[in-house]
């Protein structure tokens, strides 16, 4: 008899998987599914699959705020409570992990791990100017290792940066050099190893420019540059303006991509559905949704929809939503505060995600509304509300935020409706949302590098 | 058992086509599944390893006695001569010796392994076969491992739906 028909043998050698190859077993054979269902070894819901909050910080302050479904903000709030640190400033978050400086924190089962001190961006002994940009780099449905990726950023003030890291001056010929380089040099922390490793990403096919030309057309705001998708072992992050460089982590190489839509409108990437997406932003309120289609050898833009959101102004169903959701602010204790307020072990109680209280995202909804009659992009400029901005995509749902001073929406691109999330409170008139995420709960409790 | 402190005490395990095998207690213990027949007294005369023929049961020892932690007979650690790190680097090198073996002599280790509870062990041979299944497609593991697919396409579907998430 093969080993393989062996229902305990098999089940012992199949929990070793990650959920990702899990799900494929399951569609092997009968017995293999057997195999993974009698061992409860597929754990889909503790994996960060529903969209449950957005996390995001202001530009008038750095404290970390999450507006979420009434039940999920408490939790993220507490998750913050033990933190040794006064102002965490939050980088990234990826699949239920949020990246600060010197530390990953899971805010479902409270785990942080520390991060050893990074590499500084440039060699240069009285640098300051140089400036790296951190990603997060996890997918719990494939490994339960994480990686901070440090991506040197061509700064706006700066003729010259890190052309191969660590030529920090002036001059013509590096200002003549192509962007991005190759090798681009990059520090990439492992959880695996627990330390920081050069890397050198190779470039196939053509540079997005000369290297001062990149410059002058970058926004200034280095917050521009943020937002990344991953999706399938790769990052997706902007190089320059009008351009995108999809870094292969498998192999070491990176492909300048450029923007869909002649590079007009202001891009936010994400990860959805099926891939990467684009929304771009035209004037105050309109948007292009775009799909990077890479099946069959292909990486060209493909457009989703296009929605003009100045209707929504006359649109008074905000105040009926199916569950309100809710803003809190993250911010560590201080020592005299931490017997008060939030009970930690009440939320350590519920610490089981129960899936079926997931957020119900169905555009079929009575309180969606259609899109579909309202009038195109062309009328933005006699729109004098307040502009709207793209806060990111659902992870697996073809559904993209947005947010002004009024209203949080959700825009589900496939069936043009949209339907009201609540109000995220950002005082508008100071500044906007600096950073946002939508935030998917992770609740796999395998942190590494944690205590 | 009465006489568990005299320290090397030996058992006998046997294997279906009339092997016998004389091994100490502490790797016999490797195996989790005898070190519970140990404790619950079940083992004063030889044990009988069924389903494992005398050939995997003494590659099964072999490995046992390369793993068993140096340990003396009360418990504590023997004399520190090799640095920790270098004995682990020795072993790893052993199990890649140990596993080149063909897939049919793999998967009775696999099976032995995961009858006798011996984590190590199992690890070990099943590595082979869990790359095998993260590196592959859905149609190449099942080529590879000899599985036939006994789903209906419409059966099939429907799982897939289950775990959308995992096909995108």
């Amino acid at each position: 008899m093969d080993v393989l028909e062996h229902h305990d043998v098999l089940a012992d050698i199949l929990r070793h998987l990650p959920p990702r190859s899990l799900a494929a077993c399951r569609c092997v054979c009968a017995a293999w599914r057997a195999a993974v269902d009698d061992h409860r070894l597929l754990r889909a819901d503790l994996l960060p699959l529903s969209l449950d909050g957005i996390i995001y910080q202001t530009q008038d302050s750095f404290i970390t705020k999450n507006f979420s479904r009434t039940s999920m903000a408490d939790r993220v709030a507490a998750a913050f409570r033990g933190l040794d640190d006064n102002l965490p400033e939050l980088m990234d978050c990826r699949n239920g992990l949020l990246l600060f400086w010197h530390y990953v924190l899971n805010p479902a089962t409270r785990q942080v791990a520390q991060l050893p001190p990074q590499p500084r961006p440039c060699e240069a002994m009285d640098c300051t100017r140089c400036w790296d940009d951190h990603y997060l780099i996890y997918d719990p449905t494939v490994s339960p290792h994480f990686e901070v990726i440090l991506v040197p950023y061509p700064h706006h003030e700066i003729p010259v940066g890190h052309i191969s890291r660590h030529m920090c001056g002036h001059g013509s010929v590096v200002s003549a050099m192509e962007w991005p380089p190759s090798p681009y040099i990059m520090h990439v922390f492992s959880s695996r190893t627990g330390s920081w490793e050069k890397r050198s990403f190779r470039r196939q096919g053509e540079a997005a420019g000369a290297l001062a030309d990149v410059k002058i057309k970058l926004p200034n705001l280095v917050c521009f540059l943020y937002h990344v998708a991953y999706w399938r072992e790769a990052l997706y992050v902007r190089c320059g303006a009008g351009f995108i460089m999809r870094i292969d982590l498998r192999n070491d190489m990176y492909q300048v991509i450029e923007l869909p839509n002649g590079k007009e409108g202001t891009p936010r990437l994400g990860k959805s559905k099926n891939g990467v997406y684009c929304a771009l932003r035209h004037g105050r309120c309109t948007f292009e949704v775009w799909f990077l289609d890479e099946s069959h050898g292909r990486m060209e833009w493909v457009f989703k929809n296009k929605v003009n959101l100045e209707p929504i102004r006359g649109d008074f169903r905000k105040n009926h939503t199916d569950e309100q959701w809710i803003e809190k602010s993250c911010a560590p204790l201080k020592r005299d505060e931490s017997k008060t307020d939030i009970n930690l072990e009440r939320v350590d109680d519920n610490n089981q995600a129960p899936v079926e209280d997931a957020y119900d995202w169905s555009s079929d909804n009575e309180n969606a509304i259609d899109t579909v009659e309202w009038p195109g992009g062309s009328s933005f400029n006699a729109y004098v509300g307040p502009a709207f901005e793209c806060l990111g995509f659902h992870p697996y749902k073809e559904i993209v935020l947005f947010n002004n001073s009024e209203r949080t929406l959700a825009y589900h691109f496939k069936s043009s409706k949209v339907r009201h999330l609540g109000k995220m409170e950002v005082n508008h008139l100071r500044m906007g949302v600096e950073e946002s995420f939508p935030y998917a709960p992770c609740w796999v409790r395998n942190l590494p590098g944690s205590s | 058992m009465a006489t568990r402190e005299a320290g090397k005490k030996m058992i006998m395990l046997k294997s279906p086509d009339g092997m016998e095998f004389e091994v100490e207690e502490a790797v016999a213990m490797e195996s989790q599944t005898i070190r519970k027949m140990i404790e619950d007294d079940c083992a004063d005369t030889a044990i009988l390893i069924p389903n494992i023929n005398s050939k995997i049961l003494s590659r099964v020892i072999e490995y046992c006695n390369k793993h068993v932690p140096t340990t003396g007979a009360t418990g504590a650690a023997a004399s520190d001569t090799v640095a920790p790190a270098a004995l682990a680097e020795d072993l790893k090198i052993w199990d890649a010796e140990f596993i080149k073996v063909n897939r049919a002599t793999r998967f009775d280790l696999i099976q032995a392994a995961s009858y006798l509870n011996i984590k190590g062990l199992l690890d070990l041979t099943s590595q082979t076969t869990i790359d095998t299944i993260s590196d592959n497609s859905l149609e190449e593991i099942r080529s590879f491992l000899s599985t036939k697919n006994d789903y209906l396409p419409e059966e099939e579907q429907t799982i897939r739906r289950e775990n959308q998430w995992a096909f995108q």
